[in-house]
This record gives C-alpha cells, structure tokens and sequence, in this order.
C-alpha cells in the first residue's frame, strides 16, 4: 500500500513536472509578436550618452564599417573606385582577376552580378548613414522631452544641426550615384522603429531636400564646431555651395560660396605636404572643410578605423607590402605637364597627351609640382619612404608604372597601425578629405565663370595655383632602415641628411624635375576660361574620387568625349581596356542596385523605380 | 519485417516530415539600416523521402543493402520574401539561393550553354556584355534580349537523389571479412576551385589539360573557353562550374584473423588488417566528391553565424577542402 502511493505521489509529480515544462517550452520568446529578447531597442539609448554615441557612429559610417566591408571596396569612403577608377584618372591595378566586381565597373559594364556587389556596397552604407542620422534625430527628440536638462541648449542645436547635416551628406553621395534616389527624415519609421519601404524621387527633387536639411542645419549649427571634425555652420553654408553647383544655380552659388571664402574660418594650407598627410598636428587644419575622420592605434582591435576603405592602394613591392590597386593613368600623368608659359598643356596642345612612354625622373619637360604629390612614379622620393621605382607595382602590364600617393602616410607621421588586422602597414589615420577648401575654390570659379564673372574666376583658380607652386616634393632622406627599399641617396647624393618632405618648388636639392607652375594672365572667353577651370579642378583634385562626378555633371557630350576618347588612347597602353563598353546616356546615373530594386517590394510592385537604361 | 521465413531482413520507413518555425534571418532593404534585424523562427521546410534496409543472413555470410531516398523543399520563408542567399559569398558572387518551392541550399547563376562560335554567334544571341567567339555563352532565360542579373536561375542542387550503403560479412573459420561500400547518387557539386586553376584569380596554378582542351577556333568543343587575359565574363557564376557529385566508394574493408585459443602468442586474440577509404569510383574531376559541411561563421565564431548553425544552407561547394585520405591499419583485439 505504501509503495504504491508513493508511486502515484512519484507518478503524479513527474507528470505535473512534464506538464508545466511543456507548456514553458511553448513560450513564443523568438516570435515576431514580442519584442525578442536580446535585441537593442531605441529605449536602451536614451540618454545623452546614447545619442551622443549615435551622433559619433552616424560619422563613422563615412568610410566603410565591419558589416559593409566585406566583400570589397565599393563603401570606401573616398570614392576612388566610382570617382577615380571609372574616369580617366586611374586603373584598377593590381592584377588582371584580382577584385573582379572593379573590372566590371571600370568596363561601365554596371548590370553584371559582380559590378552590383560594390554598387550595392555604396548604396547600403550611404543610407546606414542616413539611418543613424535620422536615429540620432528621434532619440534627441525623445531625450529632450523625458529630462529637458539632458542638453544645454546649444549642445542640443548642435547634436540636431549635425545629425541634420550628416543626413544631407549622405543623400548627397546618394544622389551623385544615382540621382533618383528615396529621401529618408526621422519620422519615417514603422511601429518598430524601422525605416519604412518609400518609393524614390527625382533627382531635382532630392536636391530640394538636400538644401532644405542643410538650411535647417545652418540654422541650428554653431559657427565654430563642438570639436575638431565635427560639422559647424561654415560646413553646412560651404556644403549648400556645393549642392547648388552640382544643380547648376549658379547665382545662387556665387552668394553662398562668397561668403564663405570671405567670412569663413577656412583657408588655403600654405604647404601643399599639409593637405594630405598622416601627421596629427596638421589634420583638420584651415584647408579641411569636411573630411573622414580616419584613427589608428586607438584600440579598435583590426584598426578598422584606419581607412579601411584605402588599404587596396598602396605600391605593392614596397614596405607597405599590398595591394597595388587604383594606379594612375598614363593620361593624367601626361596631365600634369605645362608648357613654357607654365600653364597646363592640355589647354594648348592638342597632343599633350600623345607619349605613352614611362614619366621617369629622367624626363626633362617640365611639369606641375601637383604631380608628384599625387603620383608615384620612378625617380622620384615617395614622401620619406625613399625612392619610387617602376618595380613596386603588382602588374606593369596590367595597371601602367605609377601608384597613388595622396592617401599614403609619412613614416615620420607615426599615423601607421601598430598591430592589428590583415595588413597594419596599409592602414593610417590620414584624413579622408571629402570636401576642402582648393575644392570650394575652384566651384566658386565654375559658378562665377558660368555667371560671366570671369576675372573672379581667375583670380580663384589662381590663388590655387598660387599654392602650387609654393612647395614641392624634396628629398625626405631618412637613414636606411627595412622599410626604405631605395635609399634617396643611392640616386641623389645630395638628399642624404635632407630631411625636408615639402620645399620650395625652385629649391635646389629637386633633382628629378622641373617644376613649372604659373598665374593665368587673362581668360579671353567664357569657353577659356571654362576648361581652365575643369583643368585646374582635375589638377589639383586628382585621384580624391571626385573627377567622375564632375565629368558628368558637366554634360553627356563632355563626359563621353572625355571618357571615350581616354579609352580610345588607353587602351593602347593598358590591353584590358579595350574591352569597356563606350559611355553613353546611361552611364550618367549608376543603376539602383537590383537586389535593392528587389527588396523594396511590396505586395508585388517594386517601390523603388529603376534608372533608365538599366 | 521478415519475409520468405527469415531469409531476407526489411525495414521500409516513409516519412514527410514538416519543419516548422526554423531560424530566419530576414534582409530589409539597405534603407532600414545594416543592423541585423531580430531573428524569427518563421521559416518552414519539408522532407519527404524513403528509407530501406534489406538483409540477409546466411550461415557463413551476411548482407546489408540499406538505401535512402528524400526531397527537400522550402515551404515558406516568412511570408514576405520568397528567397534569400546563402550564407557564404566568394570573390565571384554568391552561388546559393534558398528560395521558396526549392531545395535548401540550391545553386543559383547562369546557365552556361556553350561556347560563342564566332562573330555572328555573338551578334545572333541575346546582348551580352563582353560576349566574343570563345567565351562562354549563356542563356537569356527570361527572354528580354539581354543577359543580365535576372537571368539567373537554380542549376543545380546538393542534394541526392539516392544515397546507398551496403555492407558485407563474411566469416570462415578462424577468418573473417567485412566491407562496406558507400555511394551517393544525383546530388552536384560546385566546384567553385574553377575560379582558380581555370580563371587563374591570382595566377595559380591551373589544370594539366587547361592549355590543350581550351577553345580555339579549331578546336571548337573544347572543355574551357577561349583563354584570354580579358575575358571577364567566362568566370560568371554559372552552370559550367555545377558537376555530377555521384560516388561510389568503398569505406571500409577489414579482413580478420582469430587465433586459436590453444596459440603461443596471444591466444584468442583477434588480428585484423583495415583499410579505409580504398577506391572511389567517380566522375568528379576535383579532389574528393565527399565534401565537409563548409565553415559558415566567422573568423571570431566559427560555424555560427547570426542565425545560427547555417551549414545545411551550403553543402556540396568545393572551396579546397582536403580530401580524404587513404588509410592502411592494422590492430589486434585481446583481453587481459
């Protein structure tokens, strides 16, 4: 009897025990009902600290981030493969299959599946922005009204003034590629707080509300920012410049950019070696208006923060070890050179273009000192790295002699990652300049040349070349050590002990070049003047992706002319060239990523419409 | 059951089994933001298939005939989206698709129809980018004129048809043999190592018989396509790298000997000479047709990614995996 009750008592307890554990296993703690557990939620940041850290994060996604990085380039953050690559200003480089999706876009084959990987790249990390943007947006809101003491008044313009002009740079990005693009503020979310699916608009009017947001972020901004980097007043009224150029209003633009030269903080670096560099103390100077805030050896264990998106462009056979990509052109290199008056060639000779020979040290015509900041090429000191040599790059046959130099530190920088992540020699904490003041310049010369005030444009185009010819690439003599491949000395006896990078263009210790840099006297028409200006704009901005914008915001005609005819050339030069495609209407808009065509559907019809052609 | 009075040895099982509430990892669109969003058991899957084991024991001799048939399909994913990609995306692309009314894990590109004969070839087909005589022609499947991103299609899939084993015994006197012999039937394999020693990405090595099998206009059937430092299209994804990963091989075979009880040395013990992995009969052209379940995750969490253990998204993808070895052993079974 005893026994037998236990063993219903047993029975019935394991039952029960069965029971309950059944009915807890049905719980729904990953359905889509509840809120799933282990999710970050908005309600977790709201604090200032939480919107301050989404302000910061909303920065950061300027240049690609771990989620977008891989696989490829497409997000970096100076745009050297859409700006550089696909204009004439630089190759691929490296070897023939090495990133295939650049091949494609070089090619302006942009419909292939390996082209889309690194349109889609861009597009999903330009609207990341926009998304952190707009979060830090709802979460000051939300801060504000539950502790109104959270903010000073100013600090809260402020964080609202950025959050509102980081929104309108990355629809600007946007709207570079694509031109008909969705425009996303903060109160465009779902229940969830996530983004709602929104058809695009035109590009027209996405530059509306481009200048809209700048307006309103003009309008919150402090005149100095909050810290060194951080957008203030001047770079949202120096931004709008911009925009309005980019729309054509001319007029209008003339005004806004006036008045920043004038009356704003921002001026030319005297030193052109100031402008891109990895030493600290002259990062964000007077040159910088907008730039990616790149950081090494600041803890972040891969040094992810360290232009990741520029680690590809570095000579290969070199200290830096990788990977050869986005080597100049024969064709801007030709570029650089003047004629007796000093002035560009390609304004004057037809033919400026016709060498296809290798512009060693060992050349005698003279040429703009902006060439050797901006290519390495054989002969020639690499900054304090010793002496650049044919021999460093990957594949000569496939990418021409010549490497990128603005994004390369100086060892003396000590901006170089210590440790950490695939490659540290590949990554610096140089500042990714987005937009500078030479840049606001020589738009101001565009709009003032398109308005008739050509005297205004010159003096702007000369007061950059001015600059130009203030210093030059000098000996950068370092004793030898394992990362100098070619000693200064071993070529220039008289670089040994002279450590100078920058010196005066005429400074004897130049031995590899004659630099020629001259004042325009006079523009005698508007068409003159108008192509001095686009040189002026290729000379000193080459290489900072910006040259395939401008191509095509300059017109069908004028870019298909200049990208056609630079095939035409190159691809005597470079061989795989002479598979591209020809640039026609098409090309003047990327193509809205097609996954991204495909995930905005919505009960059967795409929302977001395709551009024509694609 | 047993049938014919114990000679023959049956088991049938025939099951359909439905999956309900799997992990999902949606994709919003790139306008939502990158940060993942939360994961949903909201995926549904189903098996259908048939197992059998048939045997036979005699007096000295035994034999075991045990075969597998089963189909794979996505039911739904979650209601909203009809596909998603697979977990891993190489250099060239991503070859997997998971989508609904397919077998999970499916392989997803062109479909490769040959080479382009010549110049009319090239003009008679449909517009492709970078098409010339030599390379490989693919096929404009949803018929617009063009061949572009919506050409794609699923061209093959991991998954067998018939998966087979049969085992044997034998014992005569002190002697005794077994072996088991293994075979997979129907299921592919993308052999995605072409992207090396066919397309030469880094200039690896390449196959023996890339430079006398590629296309030439003399040699117009040829194995590869036309080799050509620019051709960038050959090397799409597509149904030229998807092979027949069918197999036979033999696993195991062990021959043994008993010692008497009455022997010197280790009386009743048992001596036995293995070997493992003996011969594969295949068509595959790669290393090894038994491929690993690939690494899914991370370099930080290896095997797991975001929704969890992805690998049964990604079988049947040859990225290098060492093959299998043959194995020679020999042991000695005994008591103390």
């Amino acid at each position: 009897m005893k026994i037998v009750s236990k063993n219903r008592l047993l029975v019935g307890t394991a039952v029960l025990t069965l029971i309950s554990g059944g009915l807890y296993g049905c719980k729904d703690f990953l359905s889509t009902n509840a809120v799933p557990q282990g999710t970050l939620v908005e309600s977790t940041l709201q604090t200032a600290g939480g919107v301050e850290g989404t302000l910061v994060g909303a920065y950061r996604a300027l240049d690609c981030t771990n989620n977008t990085s891989g696989p490829g380039w497409g997000c970096a953050a100076s745009n050297w493969v859409f700006g550089s690559v696909v204009a004439d200003d630089s190759y691929k480089g490296s070897t023939n299959t090495d990133q295939p999706p650049i091949n494609d876009l070089e090619g302006y084959h942009w419909g292939g599946p390996q082209g889309q990987i690194y349109i889609n790249q861009k597009w999903v990390l330009t609207y990341e922005g926009v998304v952190r943007a707009n979060s830090t947006l709802r979460l000051l809101k939300k801060v504000l009204a539950a502790s109104p003491g959270a903010f000073s008044t100013a600090d809260a313009h402020a964080v609202e003034g950025e959050a509102i002009f980081l929104r309108a740079h990355y629809h600007f990005e946007a709207y570079r590629m694509w031109g008909n693009i969705p425009y996303y503020r903060e109160d465009e979310v779902d229940a969830g707080e996530i983004p709602i699916i929104k058809a695009n608009e035109t590009s027209a009017e996405a530059v509306t509300d481009i200048l809209k947001d700048l307006d309103a972020a003009i309008a919150l901004l402090p005149t100095t920012p909050r810290a060194k980097g951080r957008a203030s007043q001047w770079t949202a009224k120096a931004y709008k410049g911009r925009v309005q150029v980019y729309a054509g209003q001319y007029a209008a633009a003339v005004t806004t950019l006036q008045d920043v030269k004038t009356n704003g903080p921002y001026a030319l670096e005297k030193s052109y070696d100031r402008v891109w560099t990895g030493f600290k103390q002259f990062a964000d100077g007077p040159e910088t208006i907008w730039a990616y805030q790149a950081s090494s050896n600041d803890g972040e264990p891969n040094g992810n923060n360290a232009n990741f998106g520029e680690r590809l462009n570095f000579p290969y056979y070199t200290h830096f070890g990788c990977c050869g990509f986005n080597q100049p052109s024969f064709n801007l290199v030709n570029f650089y050179k003047v004629d007796a008056a000093g002035l560009p060639l390609a304004l004057s000779d037809p033919n400026w273009n016709a060498s296809s020979a290798n512009f060693t040290a060992a050349a005698t015509a003279p040429v703009d000192p902006r060439l050797d900041w901006t290519v390495g090429r054989e002969g020639v000191p690499y900054k304090d790295w010793g002496l650049y040599n044919s021999n460093m790059v990957r594949d000569a046959g496939n990418g021409g002699p010549y490497s990128p130099k603005k994004n390369a530190h100086e060892q003396a920088s000590g901006s170089e990652q210590i440790a950490g992540g695939w490659s540290p020699t590949q990554q610096n904490s140089v500042h990714m300049h987005l937009y500078r003041f030479a840049d606001l310049l020589l738009l101001l010369a565009e709009a003032q040349v398109e308005g008739g005030d050509l005297s205004g444009a010159m003096a702007n185009v000369n007061l950059v070349r001015a600059r130009a010819d203030s210093t030059a690439q000098g000996c950068g003599y370092r004793p030898t050590d394992a990362s100098i491949v070619i000693a200064v000395g071993s070529a220039y006896p008289g670089c040994v002990g002279d450590a100078r990078i920058a010196v005066p263009t005429n400074d004897p210790s130049i031995k590899w070049a004659t630099y020629k840099v001259s004042q325009y006297t006079s523009f005698p028409s508007q068409a003159y003047a108008r192509e001095a200006v686009r040189t002026e704009r290729r000379l000193e901005l080459a290489m900072e992706g910006q040259r395939f914008f401008d191509l095509r915001r300059w017109g069908l005609a004028y870019a298909a002319a200049a990208i056609n005819g630079y095939i035409a050339v190159e691809k005597t030069r470079v061989t795989y060239k002479a598979s591209a495609d020809a640039f026609v209407a098409k090309h003047l808009l990327f193509p809205i990523p097609y996954l991204q065509v495909e995930l905005s559907r919505t009960g059967g019809t795409d929302n977001l419409k395709q551009n024509t052609g694609w | 059951m047993v049938l014919f009075n114990g000679a023959i040895n049956l088991v049938v099982d025939v099951y359909r089994r439905n999956t309900n509430n799997l992990l999902f990892d949606p994709s919003l669109p790139a306008t939502a933001g990158i940060a993942n969003p939360p994961i949903v058991n909201i995926g549904k899957m189903r098996n259908t298939g048939i197992d059998f084991s048939i045997g036979h024991q005699a007096a000295w001799w035994n034999v075991t005939f045990n075969g597998s048939h089963y189909s794979n399909t996505i039911v739904s994913i979650d209601g909203v989206q009809t596909f998603f990609y697979g977990p891993i995306s190489t250099r060239f692309g991503n070859q997997i698709i998971n989508e609904v009314g397919h077998p999970i894990g499916s392989f997803f590109g062109y479909v490769a129809d040959g080479f382009f004969r010549d110049a009319a070839d090239v003009a008679a087909h449909a517009t492709q980018d970078g098409a010339a005589p030599g390379r490989i022609k693919f096929r404009d499947v949803n018929g617009d004129g063009k061949i572009d991103v919506n050409d794609r299609t699923i061209i093959g899939s991991p998954h067998p048809k018939f998966t087979a084993g049969l085992d044997l015994g034998a014992r005569r006197g002190n002697f005794d043999v077994s072996a088991t012999i293994y075979g997979t039937y129907g299921n592919k394999i993308f052999e995605n190592q072409m992207e090396f020693y066919v397309f030469r990405e880094f200039e690896t090595n390449v196959r023996k018989d890339l430079l006398a099998n590629s296309w030439t206009p003399q040699n117009l059937n040829a194995k590869y396509p036309r080799l050509d430092v620019s051709d960038l299209v050959s090397g799409n994804i597509s149904s030229f790298y998807v092979k027949d990963g069918s197999y036979t091989r033999l696993r195991n075979l062990q021959v043994g000997y008993t010692l008497p009880s009455t022997a010197t040395y280790l009386p009743g013990a048992r001596v036995y000479l293995q070997g493992d992995n003996l011969f594969t009969k295949t068509n595959y052209d790669g290393l090894d047709p038994a491929l690993p379940a690939a690494n899914t995750g991370t370099a930080n969490a290896p095997v797991l990614s975001a929704a969890g253990d992805t690998r049964d998204q990604y079988r049947g993808v040859d990225r290098g995996s060492y093959p299998s070895n043959r194995i020679f052993s020999v042991g000695i079974v005994t008591s103390f």
